[in-house]
Parts: structure tokens; C-alpha cells; sequence
């Protein structure tokens, strides 16, 4: 029997209230260990798609499928196995402290206290912020609060970890700090879908690449493979608008 | 102006921040109880233990003086109320400042033993000894009131955060313009020109018609200045409505769990003759000072 599909996404269609379609007839699967860069203007849908990975939006037509079981039909199971960082990562903070902060997710797994704040400690770690487990979320600077955010799934050992907009509003060092992270949760075995449309930071990374534009699914497969001159009409800038290879498309150090 | 940070926990391990969330919760209302008392000399033992609380929890001086800025006018409207009298045959009575200074004395207490217990004890930490309480109760072991109880108190400052956003981005927007008299200059003049002061705009396209300059100087606010405040008001309820909504969402998207694992706090001795020792030193005092 072949092995499920992480993410599953056949056919999504989302209807807003107003009767417009935010997606439509979106097909998608994501793999385990793959890191899908997932690109596309402003408001062509990409954060829309992955709030019904979890179950924050319900779909008008079509399913998503998280280890081959509809994500309606077992929620728990999906928000265990997909971790969603929030682009706007003051409103994902709820702790007190960093420590208090990481250790949440993993309390809400229902782990015991011991293990719960051992796997917070061990993901702080993992982003970096090691040695500020009693620091204030609120003193942190806004790369630290996007790896705080980060740290919070990363303790729940999520098998694949949403990304939406890593590196929005943050400066070059917090941008390398971040993709330094993604990374390493790319090696550490997650599959990652980061949401972007800043590729020239991140594409040399990426396994695959997805295009949305108007709530549809323009263009899925090798990061190299899509036409530099196609990339203007969909909202995106040129990555290789210098010259640049592939490998040369990211900002880490 | 330095924004107000009121009843912020700061990480120590003071032994103030090693006691019971419950048992200090007991003192602050011992405590505040104790602040009714009516003998001055009372209220000002309680003000030299009030610092020496806040000594222990490390508090600097400068930010509990620009917490407590709050009180002065307060204190000025309550002395006011006591001191005027219109329409007595002497419209001033100076013996009616010292039960306005009692009652602020009092005021000023329960926020020093309230700054003390909130820097000393996170939302987190009380959350957590409110869920533990309440799990014990039969039929509420899978509850979390707690946890309801440190979203309200965490959703507060993000209120506040909120409606400083909307009400700076009207400024931004000239809200106010003419009314502040003398801290903000009108679009147009010298300080608020398109040059980019910290007052004024920072760009401005070249050919853009400027507003022209309030004609009775500073105190000719805009016709309906009112009605645009009501709309930072709207703007505000808004965000909030916002930031509360993407804090259901970042809850979900974190798989809140109602029975969720809450860190064991066993209550050691001191956590019950320190709240006791309170108690009994506080009825002791009202009873013979």
C-alpha cells in the first residue's frame, strides 16, 4: 500500500461571503523532507490555502488531506502534524516569558511538565535564543520574536512547519537569522512550506517551487523551472534579473 | 512621552517570586484590606513596607514614579472635589484635603502591592495555580479557567497597544490639529513642513494645495475634530476585534487544549504562614493603631 501524501490538497475552492473565490480548484501535495517555497502576490491566496491545512478556514469545495485522512475529519491530528507560524508572530506569543512561550505547545500536547519544557529549551535552542528562556517576548527584537514564534511549533515536533512570510519587515541580519533556521529545520528532517514572495532569499533552498495568482495554482514544480520572463506577470520580482544561478538565490551568509 | 507600563512581570528569583501565585494573591488582598485603615501613621507603615516589597522585586524607582503619574491628577480632581464648595458661605474648605489625601494615600497603596504582585508573579504562573484550584472542584478536571483568566488580563495592554496604534496613526493623519497648542504645528508652518520634522509630515508631493494654516492660530481646531475622533475609537474596537480574532486563530493554529499539562506547584510551608503572618499582623494593626 503506497505511503500517503504529508499534505494532500485536491481540488480546494474557498468562497467568501461576498461570492468571490479566494481559491479555486487548487491542487497541491506537499512530501515529507521537501521544502516547497510557496510564492505569489499579495492576496493571491497563499495564506488562505494554509489556514485550511489546520482547519481555520473550511473549504466550500474540494478537501485537504493530512496523511491521507481529511483534515475536517481529525483536526487534532493535523494541527499535531502541521505547524503554522504566523506571519504577525505578536499575535502567535502568548507566554510571559520565552521559556513559558515555547513551552506551550508542547503543554497542549499533553505532555508532562518535565518533557514539555525539555523540548522548549531544546527548540529555543535549535532557533538560537538559547539563554534567554526569562527574557520578555516583548523585549525580544523582531527577528527574535519570528524565532520565538518559530521555537513555539518547533516544540511540538511538528512534521511539516508553515512558514507565512518568514522574512517580512525584518533587517538583513534577522532575515539571514531566520533562513539559518529554516534551514537547519530542513536538515533536521521537517518538511517545510515557506510563503514568500521575497525569492531572491530563499529559492536556492527550496526543492520545489508553487505559484499562486488569483487563488490558483499558476505554476508547481522545480525551483529552476519556471520561466524568468513569467515571473513579472505574476506579481513576483525576476530573482535572476542579474544573472544570478539558482544556488546563488539566498541571503544567508 | 514614556508609555506606561503598568504591572509588568519581570523575571528575578527573589523570594517573592519564589512563593505560591496564590499565597501572594492572598497578601495583596491582606494588604489591600489593610489600606482601609483610618490612622495615618498606619497607612504609613504600609508605605514603608510597600517599598520595601518593591525593593525586594527589584522595582526602580524611576518606573513606579512613571506608572504612578496617573494618581497625581486624579489626586488634584479628588483634592478638588474635598477643598471647593460652591454656594457655602466660604466656598473653601482646607480641612477637606486630608481626607482626599487619605483616600489617594490609599489608592497609591493597593497600586504598590499590585505592582509588587504583578512583577512577581507572571499570568502564566497564576493561570496555572487558578486551573490547578479549579481541577480539583469535581467536574472541572478537564477545565482551563486559568488560562481564559491570562488571555483577558494579556488581552488588556494589547488594547491599549492597540488604541496608542490608531490614535498616533490619526495624528499621523492630522487628527488634532490646533488643539494640542504649541506641540504640534500645523501643516504649513515653519516646524510641521514637508522637510520631514518629527512633527509635521515627512513628504509631501511638491504640488500638492496645502491645508491652509489655522486662521486664529493654534486654537482653530477643524470643523468636526469630534466626529474624527469617533472614528480612532471605531479604528481602535476594530483592531482589537482584529488582534483578538488572530489570537483565536495563533491558539488553534498552537493546538490549545483545555486539558492541557499544567506544571505542578507543590505549596511548601511558607506559601501558608506568609499570607497567615499577613493576616493576622493586618487584623492586629486595624484593631489597636
Amino acid at each position: 500500500m503506497p505511503v500517503p501524501e504529508l499534505i494532500e490538497v485536491e481540488a480546494l475552492g474557498h468562497r467568501f461571503r461576498d461570492g468571490s473565490w479566494g481559491l479555486e480548484d487548487v491542487s497541491l501535495k506537499v512530501g515529507e523532507g521537501e521544502v516547497l517555497v510557496l510564492a505569489g502576490r499579495n492576496g493571491s491566496g497563499k495564506t488562505l490555502l494554509v489556514r485550511h491545512f489546520i482547519g481555520l478556514a473550511r473549504p466550500s469545495r474540494g478537501r485537504v488531506l493530512y496523511r491521507g485522512r481529511p483534515v475536517t475529519a481529525d483536526l487534532d491530528a493535523a494541527r499535531r502534524g502541521i505547524g503554522l507560524v504566523f506571519q504577525d508572530s505578536e499575535a502567535q506569543i502568548v507566554g510571559q516569558t520565552v521559556l513559558e512561550d515555547a513551552c506551550f505547545g508542547p503543554a497542549n500536547l499533553g505532555l508532562g511538565m518535565d518533557r514539555a519544557l525539555e523540548l522548549a529549551r531544546e527548540a529555543l535552542d535549535f532557533v538560537g535564543l538559547g539563554g534567554m528562556e526569562r527574557r520578555r517576548p516583548d523585549s525580544l527584537s523582531g527577528g527574535e520574536r519570528r524565532r520565538l514564534a518559530i521555537a513555539g511549533i518547533a516544540a511540538m515536533r511538528s512534521e511539516c512547519i508553515v512558514l507565512d512570510e518568514p522574512f517580512a519587515n525584518l533587517d538583513l541580519e534577522a532575515i539571514r537569522q531566520v533562513l539559518a533556521v529554516i534551514v537547519r529545520l530542513a536538515g533536521a528532517g521537517h518538511s517545510l512550506l515557506v510563503l514568500t514572495h521575497e525569492l531572491e532569499k530563499c529559492l536556492a533552498h527550496a526543492t520545489r517551487l508553487a505559484v499562486m495568482e488569483a487563488g490558483r495554482i499558476a505554476y508547481d514544480g522545480a525551483p529552476s523551472g519556471l520561466d524568468p520572463s513569467r515571473f513579472e506577470g505574476l506579481g513576483l520580482m525576476n530573482p535572476y534579473r542579474h544573472g544570478e544561478k539558482l544556488e546563488e538565490l539566498t541571503w544567508l551568509g | 512621552m514614556a508609555r506606561l507600563e503598568l504591572f509588568r512581570f519581570e523575571w528575578d528569583d527573589s523570594a517573592l517570586h519564589r512563593l505560591h501565585p496564590l499565597s501572594k494573591l492572598a497578601v495583596l488582598l491582606i494588604l489591600s484590606w489593610a489600606a482601609l485603615a483610618p490612622a495615618p501613621r498606619f497607612l504609613a507603615f504600609l508605605f514603608a513596607l510597600a517599598l520595601v516589597l518593591l525593593a525586594l522585586v527589584r522595582a526602580k524607582p524611576a518606573d513606579l514614579a512613571r506608572n504612578a503619574r496617573f494618581l497625581l491628577p486624579l489626586y488634584l480632581f479628588v483634592a478638588l472635589m474635598r477643598v471647593v464648595a460652591p454656594g457655602s458661605p466660604t466656598w473653601f474648605h482646607a480641612d477637606g484635603l486630608l481626607p482626599a489625601s487619605v483616600y489617594m494615600a490609599r489608592l497609591a497603596l493597593v497600586f504598590l502591592f499590585a505592582e509588587t504582585f504583578f512583577r512577581s508573579t507572571s499570568t502564566g504562573e497564576l493561570a496555572d495555580a487558578a486551573t490547578r484550584c479549579a481541577r480539583t472542584l469535581p467536574g472541572l478536571s478537564a477545565s482551563d479557567p486559568g488560562f481564559y483568566l491570562s488571555l483577558t488580563m494579556g488581552f488588556i495592554p494589547r488594547c491599549i497597544e492597540a488604541y496608542e496604534r490608531s490614535r498616533e496613526a490619526a495624528y499621523a493623519r492630522a487628527l488634532g490639529l490646533g488643539r494640542s497648542r504649541g506641540r504640534r504645528a500645523p501643516i504649513g508652518s515653519d516646524r510641521g513642513s514637508a522637510r520631514g520634522s518629527p512633527d509635521g509630515p515627512a513628504t509631501m508631493p511638491p504640488n500638492a494645495p496645502r491645508p491652509a494654516p489655522p486662521s486664529s492660530g493654534a486654537r482653530a481646531a477643524p470643523r468636526g475634530a469630534g466626529l474624527r475622533s469617533l472614528f480612532v475609537l471605531e479604528s481602535f474596537v476594530a483592531a482589537a476585534l482584529r488582534s483578538a480574532l488572530r489570537s483565536a486563530a495563533a491558539l488553534e493554529a498552537r493546538s490549545y487544549n483545555p486539558r492541557r499539562t499544567v506544571a505542578p506547584r507543590p505549596i511548601r510551608r511558607s506559601d501558608i504562614l506568609v499570607p497567615l503572618a499577613f493576616a493576622v499582623a493586618a487584623a492586629l494593626s486595624l484593631r489597636f493603631l
